[in-house]
C-alpha cells in the first residue's frame, strides 16, 4: 500500500496512541481490523457536544425531542466557512417525496450549490426503488463521492471496507469537535456507523422521530363525533375503526393492517429483545397468535382498505390525505410529511394514538430505528475527507440556525413566506427543496411546524406520554453476519405468511411451524451471533 | 448459411469474392451484429459469477471461486427454489395451453371478417394493449377489479357481495394468464395474419368446388398453411418458456405472497439484486438459460424429424 498523507498521519497517530496508552488504538490503521464485536465496541465514538445556542420552547429529554412553537427570529448563521472545494460533489440517495425539478429548473438547488461552494450532483431514486438502484450501482462499481447506505444492505462491513473511507481519525473522540454539528449528534447514533473496528460513516439520526404509532385524521374523526380518542383496549380501538368505516362511500378506517400496533398492545419485542444475555425475536415471542387473530378480525370486519395488500407506501399516503382512510401507521416524520402534502385544506389535522394494553392497562411502544442510513464517503473520491465532512457538518446544522432554515425551507419569497418568524412553505418550496439533502447528514429532528404551533405541541405531548414505555431493538449496533445476509429472506417468508393469515387465506396455527422453520434456517444462528456479539461487547 | 450455399451457383466463388460482392449487405448487418455482441454476448461472460462467491463491491475478478457451491440450491432442492420452479412450470403450462393458441384463434376469427374496414379497426384496437407497459396494465386491472375498484364499488353500492380477484392467491395464476392474453394476443396475431394472407386463394376455391365446408376448409387448407409458422413460433416460445413474466409478477407479488407468485425470474431478482446472493441467483439464471437452449434444440430436432423447417434448416 502506498503511503499517502492520510495513512502516514494515521500510522503516526496510532503510534502516538500506543505510546500513550500502551495498547494499539484503532485510529488510522483500522482498515486492517476484522468486523468483530470486540473491535467495534473498542472504537471511541465521537464525543457528544450539544449545540446550545438555541433554546427550545418545549424542552426534550434524551428520548423526547425538543419542540419549537416559532422559528427563532434572526436565525444565527452558524457556519461562516464555505464547505465545498469548488469541484462538483456527487451524491446518491433515495427521496421520499415527488421527484423534484432538475437543477437547471430548480432555484433552491442552484442557491444550494452557491452556498456549498461546490456543485452538488444528486442521483436520486424513490424510496421504493432505492434498494435496486443501490445494488446495481455497487455492482457496476459506479459510486458517487457521498453514498447513502441503507442499514438493511447485505454485508455492509465488507462493502464499506472495500469502497468507503475510514473516518475514525477524523471523528473518534474529540476529533469530531472540528465539525461541531456532527458532534451535536448524540453518541448513540454513531454506534450504527461502526464496522470493521472503525467509523465508516456519518449517521442520519432518527430514533424517536421514526417511532411509529397510528396517525389519525382529527378532522375525519371529529366529523363522526370522536374527539381525542383514547381506547382502553383492543376492543375499544376496534370499535372506533368500525365507526370510521363506510365502505359504501369508499371509506375505510385504515390504510393498512395495524399488526405492529396490535403487537405493541401485547408488549411484543421491538425486533429483538435481550434479557440476561438471551435474545428473543419478535416473531417467536408469545402473543403473536393473538395479534394475528386480532388483525384477521379487523380485515374480516372490512375496516381496512381492501387494496392494502397490493398497495405501496405512496398509495397509502394518498388514501390518508384524500380521506379514503382515517388511520395510518407511521412516524413523526410522516406526520409532518402529511401536513406538507396536505390537499384537504385548512381543516386537515393529524394526531397520534397512544397504545393501550391489549385487554387493559398500557401497551409498549417500539422505539424507532436509530438510523435512516449511514452516509459513507467513497474511498476513491477526488475530494479531501475534510471537505466531505464539512459538507456533512453543514447539512447537520440544527433547527434555529440560518443554514437549517435554508436547507429545509429554501429562499424567502420563492420557497416560503414569512408569517411572523415562521417560514410557511409555498408549493414551489415543497417541490424544489425535496432533493434529499437530509440523507447526507441531519440533526436530530426538532418538533416544529411552520405556522401551526399545535402540531409540535401534540407531538411533544404524545412523546412524553410514551417515553417511559419504549422498547428498544436489542440488535442495534451488534453485527450478525447471518442477519446481514439472510434477514430479508427469512423475514420475507414470515411477512408473506402474516399477510395470508390476516387475509384469512391461511390459519393462525400455521404461524408456529413457520417460526420453527425461521429459527432452524437461520434465526437460531442469528440469535447465537447476536448473543456472542453482546457478550463480546460486555453488554454495552 | 454456408452449408446452404454449397447448392447455389456461388459455390465456386472464394470467401473473399463473396464478401466483396455482399459488402453493402454486410455493412448493413454490421450495426445489428455489434449490438448483439455488445449487449447479448459480452454480458454472457458475467455468468462466471455463478461459480464465484461474488461480492459486488469486490468485483468479478477479485471475488473468490466457489466451484459448484452456488448450484447447491438446485441440486439439494432448496424449498424456496423448488417453490419458484413449481410456480414457473405451472405458469409455463398455463401459458402454453391458453396463451399460445389464443392469437391463432383470433387471427382465424379476424381473417373470417369480410369487411376490410371493420377488420382494420378491430386490429388496431386489439394491438393497442401491447403498447402499454406492465405498470399500466396492472394498475388498470387493479382499478377495474381491485378491492376498491370499479367492479367491487358497484357491487358494494348495490349491497351485493364483493369479489376478491386482485390479491387473491388462489386466482393469481389465472389472473396472470388473463392479463397476458388481454395485453398481447392482438399483437401476436400479426404473424399469423401475414401467414394467412400467403395462402393461395385458389386452394379455397378448389376446396369449395370439391364441396368442402368452412370447417373442412379450415382443417385442410388454412391450418396446414399455418403449420410452418406455428411450429416455428412454438419452438421459439419453448426457448423462453421458463420466462413467465418478470415485471408483471413483481408488481403484484406483494399482495398474494411468494408461495404462489415466486417464479425463477423473481427468485433471481429477490435473492440476487435485493438479497445480495448474486452467485446463487446467477447459477439459477444460468441453469434456466441452459434448459431453454436444450428445449429449443430438442424441439427443433423433433421438427426436423417430422419434416418441418423448424427455426433453421439442416
Amino acid at each position: 500500500m502506498p503511503v499517502s498523507r492520510r495513512s502516514f498521519l494515521g500510522g503516526g497517530l496510532a503510534a502516538a496512541a500506543v505510546a500513550v496508552t500502551g495498547t494499539p488504538l484503532l485510529a488510522g490503521c483500522a482498515s486492517d481490523k476484522k468486523n468483530t464485536a470486540a473491535a467495534n465496541s473498542a472504537v471511541k465514538l465521537p464525543t457528544y457536544t450539544k449545540y446550545g445556542e438555541i433554546k427550545p420552547d418545549l424542552p426534550g429529554t434524551d428520548v423526547v425531542l425538543d419542540g419549537f412553537l416559532k422559528y427563532p427570529a434572526n436565525p444565527v448563521k452558524a457556519i461562516s466557512e464555505v464547505p465545498g472545494d469548488g469541484k462538483p460533489i456527487t451524491f446518491m440517495t433515495n427521496i421520499p417525496g415527488a421527484i423534484p425539478p432538475s437543477v437547471d429548473k430548480n432555484q433552491f438547488w442552484q442557491e444550494l450549490n452557491k452556498r456549498l461552494g461546490s456543485e452538488l450532483q444528486i442521483s436520486m431514486a424513490s424510496n421504493d426503488e432505492y434498494n435496486d438502484k443501490f445494488a446495481t450501482r455497487i455492482a457496476g462499481g459506479d459510486l458517487p463521492d457521498i453514498l447513502n447506505v441503507p442499514p438493511g444492505t447485505p454485508q455492509i462491513p465488507g462493502l464499506l471496507k472495500a469502497k468507503a473511507m475510514d473516518l475514525t481519525e477524523h471523528l473518534s473522540g474529540d476529533a469530531v469537535k472540528k465539525y461541531p454539528f456532527l458532534a451535536n449528534i448524540p453518541t448513540e447514533f454513531w454506534k450504527g456507523c461502526v464496522f470493521n473496528g472503525a467509523i465508516y460513516g456519518v449517521p442520519v439520526p432518527r430514533g424517536m422521530s421514526r417511532t411509529s404509532l397510528p396517525l389519525y385524521r382529527t378532522d375525519l374523526l371529529a366529523a363522526k363525533g370522536i374527539k381525542d380518542p383514547a381506547p382502553k383496549n383492543f376492543e375499544e380501538f376496534f370499535d372506533i375503526c368500525k365507526e370510521m368505516t363506510a365502505a359504501k362511500e369508499n371509506r375505510w378506517a385504515w390504510t393498512r393492517v395495524p399488526t405492529s400496533y396490535i403487537r405493541m398492545m401485547l408488549g411484543l419485542p421491538n425486533n429483538w429483545k435481550q434479557e440476561g444475555g438471551k435474545f428473543t425475536s419478535v416473531f417467536e415471542a408469545d402473543g403473536n397468535e393473538d395479534a394475528l387473530e386480532a388483525a384477521r378480525k379487523m380485515v374480516a370486519a372490512g375496516v381496512i382498505n381492501p387494496d392494502t395488500f397490493s398497495a405501496k407506501a405512496a398509495a397509502r399516503k394518498q388514501w390518508f390525505n384524500g380521506g379514503t382512510a382515517a388511520f395510518d401507521y407511521d412516524s413523526f416524520v410522516a406526520w409532518n410529511q402529511y401536513y406538507s402534502d396536505n390537499t384537504a385544506g385548512d381543516a386537515f389535522g393529524v394526531n397520534m394514538l397512544d397504545v393501550p394494553g391489549f385487554s387493559s392497562g398500557d401497551g409498549k411502544v417500539w422505539m424507532g430505528a436509530a438510523l435512516n442510513n449511514v452516509t459513507a464517503f467513497n474511498k476513491s473520491t477526488k475530494h479531501s475527507v475534510e471537505t466531505l465532512l464539512k459538507v456533512a457538518n453543514w447539512m447537520a446544522a440544527p433547527f434555529g440556525t440560518e443554514e437549517y432554515l435554508f436547507r429545509k425551507y429554501g429562499v424567502a419569497g420563492r420557497h416560503y413566506t414569512l408569517q411572523g418568524t415562521d417560514p410557511v412553505p409555498t408549493k414551489t418550496g415543497v417541490v424544489e427543496t425535496g432533493i434529499g439533502l437530509q440523507y447526507i447528514s441531519d440533526s436530530t429532528l426538532a418538533l416544529y411546524w411552520a405556522g401551526k404551533p399545535d402540531v409540535p405541541q401534540n407531538q411533544h405531548k404524545i412523546q412524553q406520554k410514551i417515553a417511559d414505555r419504549l422498547l428498544y431493538d436489542a440488535s442495534y449496533g451488534l453485527y450478525s453476519e447471518t442477519m446481514s445476509k439472510q434477514w430479508g429472506q427469512l423475514t420475507g417468508v414470515l411477512t408473506d405468511l402474516e399477510n395470508q393469515i390476516v387475509q384469512g387465506k391461511k390459519q393462525v396455527s400455521e404461524w408456529a411451524p413457520a417460526v420453527k422453520t425461521f429459527l432452524s434456517s437461520g434465526g437460531e444462528k442469528i440469535r447465537g451471533e447476536l448473543q456472542d456479539a453482546f457478550t463480546a461487547t460486555g453488554g454495552k | 448459411m454456408l452449408q446452404r450455399s454449397k447448392t447455389g451457383p456461388q459455390q465456386q466463388l472464394s470467401l473473399g469474392r463473396r464478401l466483396l460482392r455482399d459488402r453493402v449487405l454486410l455493412l448493413f448487418a454490421l450495426p445489428g451484429c455489434a449490438l448483439i455482441i455488445v449487449f447479448h454476448y459480452v454480458p454472457l461472460l458475467g455468468n462466471v459469477i455463478a461459480f464465484k462467491d461474488y461480492q459486488p463491491f469486490l468485483g468479478i475478478t477479485s471475488s473468490d471461486w466457489s466451484g459448484w457451491e452456488n448450484f447447491s440450491v438446485i441440486f439439494n432442492g432448496d424449498p424456496a427454489f423448488l417453490r419458484a420452479l413449481k410456480n414457473t412450470l405451472i405458469l409455463t403450462c398455463l401459458q402454453s395451453i391458453f396463451v399460445f393458441p389464443a392469437p391463432i384463434l383470433l387471427a382465424l376469427l379476424l381473417n373470417s371478417l369480410f369487411s376490410e374496414r371493420i377488420k382494420r379497426i378491430a386490429q388496431s384496437i386489439l394491438y393497442l394493449p401491447h403498447f402499454m407497459s406492465w405498470v399500466i396494465v396492472v394498475a388498470l386491472f387493479q382499478q377495474m377489479l381491485g378491492g376498491s375498484g370499479l367492479l367491487n364499488n358497484y357491487l358494494r353500492s348495490h349491497d351485493l357481495a364483493t369479489i376478491n380477484i386482485i390479491g387473491n392467491s388462489e386466482l393469481f395464476h389465472v389472473l396472470l394468464t388473463s392479463q397476458i392474453i388481454w395485453k398481447d394476443t392482438g399483437w401476436a396475431t400479426i404473424l399469423f395474419l401475414a401467414a394467412l394472407s400467403q395462402i393461395d386463394s385458389q386452394l379455397y376455391e378448389a376446396a369449395s368446388v370439391d364441396g368442402a365446408s368452412r370447417m373442412k376448409q379450415l382443417w385442410h387448407v388454412t391450418l396446414p398453411g399455418l403449420r410452418g409458422i406455428i411450429i416455428l413460433l412454438f419452438i421459439l416460445r419453448l426457448g423462453d418458456s421458463l420466462t413467465v413474466g418478470f415485471e408483471q409478477i413483481i408488481l403484484q407479488q406483494q399482495a398474494v405472497g411468494r408461495d404462489v407468485s415466486e417464479v425463477l425470474d423473481t427468485y433471481v431478482y429477490n435473492n440476487g439484486v435485493l438479497g445480495g446472493a448474486w452467485g446463487v441467483a446467477a447459477a439459477v439464471g444460468l441453469v434456466k438459460g441452459v434448459v431453454g437452449v436444450v428445449l429449443v434444440l430438442t424441439a427443433n430436432k423433433v421438427a426436423h424429424i417430422f419434416g418441418e423447417q423448424g427455426v433453421y434448416q439442416r
